[in-house]
């Protein structure tokens, strides 16, 4: 989930931790208790749904749905998208939309 | 005795291998919830005997509360590897290869987050499954 803009991480505490690798979302996690935070690309957190309090959104799309594991079923009716969402401009997503 | 199943965290610095396990469960608790970040904690059972790591012993974390289940982490990458208590290791469904389980059973169904929708036809229990 979006909720903060940032231009990355920030900055160091003694209680986060950041895993990262080149060309995928970077993780923060807490390095006292392992409770996974966030993930983080340039200028987005994805904070983790399960760390946030009375949450009352439900989800608007699954990602990345091609990759998910046998034992995975998704429920619900948000849609599913085998990889990324569609952007909001791209011309591709208008006529699916249409379709 | 069954094959072994091998899992990894994410950065691939902790190994470890499953043997024998018990089955397969998802606890919805706020604990899991909290922990794993998502809805809740997929898990594997097995027999603390049947659990052995491979590699990176020394990178995995162990999380304690009285009272509380602990959880094991890595602390390189974060990835929540395992649950434990009282002999038994309820290793993350997620950081297991190839798993051809089916959830058994839902436990700590009162306390789900209003955005988990739980599908399938496995039994939900409000707290924990009966005992046997």
């Amino acid at each position: 989930m979006v909720v903060s803009a940032a231009d990355g991480p920030p900055s160091r505490r003694p209680t986060q931790h950041f895993f990262t690798e080149p060309g995928a979302a970077g993780f923060g996690f807490c390095s006292t208790c392992g409770s996974g935070l966030y993930g983080f690309g340039p200028g987005t957190f994805f904070v983790a749904a399960g760390v946030l309090q009375d949450l009352t959104l439900e989800p608007g799309y699954h990602l990345l749905v091609a990759y998910k594991a046998p034992w995975d079923v998704i429920t619900g009716d948000a849609p599913q998208h085998l990889e990324f969402p569609p952007l909001p401009d791209d011309p591709a997503a208008r006529r699916d939309a249409r379709s | 005795m069954s094959a072994t199943i091998h899992g990894a965290c994410l950065c691939g610095q902790v190994t470890f291998d499953v043997q024998d396990p018990g089955g397969m469960s998802y606890c919805h608790c706020t604990r899991c919830q909290r922990w794993s970040g998502g809805p809740g904690l997929a898990e594997v059972e097995v027999d603390a005997a049947n659990f052995e790591v491979t590699r990176g012993e020394e990178l995995i974390k162990q999380y304690t509360e009285e009272g509380f289940s602990g959880f094991g982490f890595c602390t390189n990458c974060g990835s929540s590897i395992y649950a434990f208590g009282e002999g038994k290791y309820y290793v993350a469904a997620g950081v297991l290869q190839d798993l051809e389980f089916e959830p058994a059973y839902h436990m700590m169904v009162a306390y789900r987050a209003p955005w988990d929708g739980i599908s399938g036809d496995a039994p939900q229990y409000p707290e924990f499954p009966p005992e046997g």
